[in-house]
């Protein structure tokens, strides 16, 4: 089982992550709906796994990332995204995330996602 | 911000961007929603038959309104793709397809059925993926889809 972060702006993807994830055990120690909040919802929660999204209003996923690393260059982060750039999936995978995820996604790549990042 | 509310009805799609919020009642019928997170744009199809082709065929008669998912579907992403949209960034959803009338799941009555099939494949055959999020029973759906972030609201009706 592991303490899961969620970082989306979307309250239907969190729910979908969430529900997902909680039916195989693990637990939701956050929820985050922009990548400022991701940054204080990890200082303050210390997730095992941090489920990101990278387009968002008030800080986009790759600098909450960048800043994160900064904070803990293990963190273990599983971007996902309806974003289909290949520049940003390269930047994200530069960056050193586990894995990249598009929108929408099985159940089953999600949890295999999580599963391999853990 | 024009948090303008618009309201899709039986058998129309509405193409719209951030922040409206788009919203229609379901029984039968499936809502198709389809959304450019990149470019905040998107629709919702409110599908209503499965088939204008096959319609035509078996009554000899001309297609003119676009309730047919084979019709209002390619419509749909055509006018997405025309106000900007990019098809590679389409994320895809349904809801609806109840059956309303106590038939059987596999009865050719089952009109949510067959309009979820019909949606399943053609939006395969336009290579865009989806999600079911609510879909079946035997309860009417409000939903309300938001461009400002993609966030869906299903309602069930009792």
């Amino acid at each position: 089982m592991a303490k899961v972060l969620i970082v989306d702006d979307s309250k239907l993807i969190r729910n979908i992550i969430k529900d997902e994830l909680e039916k195989n055990g693990h637990q939701i120690v956050g929820e985050a709906q922009d990548g400022r909040m991701a940054i204080s919802m990890y200082k303050e929660k210390t997730p095992d796994l941090i489920t990101m999204d990278i387009t968002m209003d008030e800080m986009d996923g790759i600098e909450a990332i960048t800043e994160i690393f900064k904070l803990n260059n293990k963190a273990k982060i599983i971007v996902v995204s309806a974003l289909g750039q290949d520049e940003i999936i390269n930047k994200a995978i530069d960056l050193g995330v586990m894995d990249f995820i598009i929108k929408p996604f099985e159940a089953e790549r999600l949890l295999n996602s999580v599963k391999k990042a853990l | 911000m024009n948090q303008e509310v618009v309201t899709v009805g039986i058998g129309e799609y509405t193409v719209a961007q951030s922040p409206m919020i788009l919203r229609t009642i379901l029984g039968s019928c499936v809502a198709v929603i389809l959304y450019d997170k990149i470019n905040r744009i998107g629709g919702l199809a409110h599908v209503y038959l499965p088939s204008g082709k096959e319609y035509e065929t078996n009554r000899e008669s001309t297609i003119t309104s676009h309730k047919f998912a084979d019709i209002l579907l390619p419509l749909m992403v055509e006018a997405i793709l025309k106000e900007n949209g990019n098809k590679r960034f389409f994320s895809a959803y349904l809801v609806g397809g109840a059956s309303l009338f106590n038939t059987k799941p596999s009865s050719f009555m089952d009109i949510g059925k067959k309009n979820l099939d019909a949606v399943r494949r053609i939006l395969n055959d336009m290579r865009i993926n989806f999600l079911e999020l609510e879909i079946g029973g035997n309860n009417g759906r409000k939903v309300h889809f938001y461009l400002k972030n993609g966030d869906i609201e299903v309602i069930n009706l009792k």
